[in-house]
C-alpha cells in the first residue's frame, strides 16, 4: 500500500507540472499580447520577475518529479522522494496560478480566461492524496529517523 | 478591530462593529453560501445597512451620511467583509461617487445626488476602466462629446461593480485629446436613453458582488450632471484612490481574521495530523501590525495630511496577507476546506481580488518606489 501510496503521489505532481506549465504558457501569451502603457507587460520589469520565477520554479519541480519517478521504477524504497516531489510541485503550481491571475489582472479573475481554473486545479493537488502538512510530516519522519 | 491608539473615537467604532454584526447575522451570513453559488446580489442587505447609516459611514450629518471619522469607516467595512466580501465591494464602492462629489460637485450636485447614496433609496457606482484600459486608467477612450446643454458619450466601459443594479454611475470619459487631462467625469442614471448593461462577468470569486459592463450609445447627459470642470475627470477619479486602497486594506483584514478565526474553530473540533500552528502565528502577528497601520491611515484621513504612500503600503501588504492566510487555512484544513460548507473555500476565492482591484499590487509597487526614490535619495 505504501508504495501504491508513493506512486500516487509522483502521479499528482506530475498533474501538477501540467497546470503549472498550462499556466505559464498562458501567463507568457498574454503578457506579450496585453498593452498598457504603451508597451506590452512583457517589457515591464515586474512582469519578467513573476515569469523567470515561474519558469525557474517550473523546471525544479519538472527535475524533482522525474528524479522520484525514476527512484520509484529502480525499485527505491525512499517514500520521502514522492512527498518531496507532490509537496513542492503543488505548492509551485498554486503559486504559479496565483502569479498567472496577478499578470492578467481583472481578466484572470474572470472564467472567460482559463487561469483562474488552472489555479483551482492547483490547489486541490496541495490537499488530495494527503495535504501539504501530511507530506511534510512523512518527509520530516525520514529525514529525522523518527 | 478594538482600538488602541485614538480612545477617543474607540465608542463609536464598537457601536459601528456591533450594529454590522447584528445585520450581517440576519442579512448576510445566513446566505454567503447560497449567494455565491448562485451569484445573487442582495438589495436588502444593501439597504439594512444603508438604513443604519453604514453605506455612508464618513459622509458629513448635512447630505444624509453619519458624520463620523475614518476609523469607523474602515472598522464598518473590515465587519461587513468578515460576513460578505461581495457586499463590502458594493458598499465600497457605493462610497466612491459620495466621495467624489463631495470634492468635487456643486452644492446643488451633493442635495440631489448624496443623500438617496446614504439612505439606501439608490446604490452607487465607480466606471474607469475600459477593455484597453485597466492599470493605465489615463488611457481611456469612452468619448463625451459637447453639445448645446451637455455631452453625448459614446464608449464601452467595464469591469464595474453593481453594474446593471446600480442606480447612480461616476463615469469618466474623454472630452478631449490630452491623456491625463482630456477626461471629465459625469453622474449617470441607470435608466438614462442610450445607457445598456453588457455582460455581466463570471469570476473566481466576489460572485455575490455584480461586475460588468456598461455601453454608452449616443447618450444623451446634461451639463448639470458634470462634476467638476471638463478636463478634471482623472483628479475626480484619483481623489477616490487613497480611501479606496484603504478600504481595500481593511476589508483584507476583516477577510484574514475571519479566516483565522473560522480556521481556529474547526481545529478545535478536529486537528488533522500534521498541522502546524506555528505556521499562522506571522500572519496573526502582520495582521495586528497591519491594524495598527491601519488606524495611522484613518487618523491621516481625518487630518487630511497626505495618505498616498500609506495607502498603497496597507493595500499591498493587506491583500498578500489575506491571499496568504486563506492559502494555507485551506491547505491546513483539507478536504474539509475545499467543500463548500467550510466557507473557508470561498474566502480564499475572495482573497485574491484584493490583490487586484484598487490598483494591482504591482502598480502598489510602483507607487511605493516612486516615494522611495524621494525618500532616499
Amino acid at each position: 500500500m505504501m508504495r501504491n501510496l508513493n506512486i500516487e503521489r509522483i502521479t499528482i505532481s506530475g498533474i501538477s507540472l501540467g497546470v503549472a506549465s498550462a499556466t505559464l504558457k498562458y501567463s507568457k501569451h498574454y503578457v506579450q499580447e496585453r498593452r498598457q502603457f504603451d508597451k506590452p507587460l512583457s517589457e515591464f520589469q515586474a512582469t519578467q520577475q513573476k515569469i523567470a520565477e515561474m519558469a525557474t520554479d517550473l523546471e525544479a519541480g519538472r527535475a524533482l518529479t522525474y528524479n522520484a519517478a525514476k527512484a520509484y521504477d529502480r525499485g527505491e524504497r525512499d517514500m520521502s522522494l514522492g512527498a518531496k516531489a507532490k509537496l513542492f510541485t503543488a505548492q509551485m503550481a498554486t503559486r504559479a496560478g496565483l502569479e498567472g491571475i496577478q499578470l492578467l489582472g481583472g481578466y484572470g479573475y474572470t472564467r472567460e480566461y482559463p487561469v483562474e481554473r488552472y489555479m483551482r486545479d492547483a490547489k486541490l493537488m496541495e490537499i488530495g492524496a494527503g495535504t501539504n502538512e501530511i507530506m511534510r510530516l512523512i518527509i520530516a519522519r525520514q529525514e529525522l529517523e523518527l | 478591530m478594538a482600538l488602541l491608539f485614538y480612545p477617543e473615537t474607540a465608542g463609536d467604532e464598537k457601536r459601528i462593529q456591533d450594529r454590522v454584526r447584528a445585520i450581517a447575522e440576519k442579512h448576510l451570513r445566513p446566505f454567503a453560501i447560497e449567494d455565491d453559488q448562485q451569484c445573487r446580489f442582495r438589495r436588502n442587505a444593501f439597504e439594512a445597512l444603508a438604513v443604519e447609516g453604514l453605506a455612508s459611514v464618513v459622509t458629513p450629518k448635512a447630505y444624509g451620511g453619519l458624520g463620523l471619522p475614518y476609523a469607523c469607516y474602515y472598522t464598518a467595512m473590515s465587519e461587513i467583509a468578515r460576513a460578505s466580501m461581495s457586499m463590502a465591494v458594493t458598499v465600497g464602492v457605493n462610497n466612491l461617487p459620495q466621495g467624489a462629489l463631495l470634492a468635487y460637485g456643486s452644492e446643488e450636485q451633493k442635495k440631489k445626488y448624496i443623500p438617496p447614496l446614504c439612505n439606501g433609496k439608490a446604490i452607487g457606482a465607480f466606471s474607469l476602466s475600459e477593455p484597453g484600459s485597466g492599470s493605465d486608467a489615463a488611457s481611456l477612450r469612452t468619448q463625451a462629446v459637447a453639445k448645446a446643454d451637455g455631452y453625448v458619450l459614446n464608449g464601452t466601459k467595464c469591469w464595474c461593480s453593481t453594474a446593471g443594479y446600480a442606480d447612480l454611475y461616476l463615469v469618466m470619459a474623454r472630452t478631449a485629446e490630452h491623456k491625463t487631462g482630456g477626461i471629465t467625469a459625469f453622474i449617470v442614471a441607470k435608466d438614462t436613453p442610450g445607457l445598456r448593461f453588457g455582460k455581466q462577468e463570471s469570476k473566481l470569486g466576489l460572485a455575490a458582488s455584480p461586475l460588468g459592463e456598461l455601453i454608452f450609445e449616443d447618450c444623451f447627459v446634461p451639463t448639470a450632471q458634470r462634476i467638476g470642470g471638463e478636463g478634471q475627470g482623472l483628479g475626480v477619479a484619483l481623489s477616490q484612490l487613497d480611501s479606496g486602497r484603504i478600504v481595500i486594506a481593511a476589508v483584507s483584514i476583516g477577510l484574514a481574521e475571519e479566516a483565522l478565526n473560522r480556521l481556529w474553530g474547526s481545529l478545535q473540533n478536529f486537528t488533522p495530523d500534521g498541522t502546524d500552528k506555528n505556521l499562522f502565528a506571522e500572519f496573526y502577528a502582520r495582521l495586528q501590525a497591519l491594524k495598527s497601520l491601519l488606524q495611522v491611515a484613518a487618523r491621516g484621513k481625518d487630518e487630511g495630511t497626505p495618505v498616498t504612500t500609506l495607502a498603497a503600503q496597507l493595500k499591498l501588504l493587506a491583500s498578500d496577507l489575506a491571499m496568504e492566510v486563506t492559502s494555507h487555512a485551506l491547505s491546513a484544513l483539507g478536504p474539509q476546506g475545499v467543500c463548500v460548507k467550510s466557507e473557508m473555500e470561498r474566502l480564499f476565492r475572495d482573497a485574491k481580488a484584493l490583490q487586484i482591484v484598487e490598483g494591482t499590487n504591482q502598480i502598489q509597487k510602483l507607487v511605493l518606489v516612486r516615494e522611495m526614490d524621494k525618500a532616499f535619495k
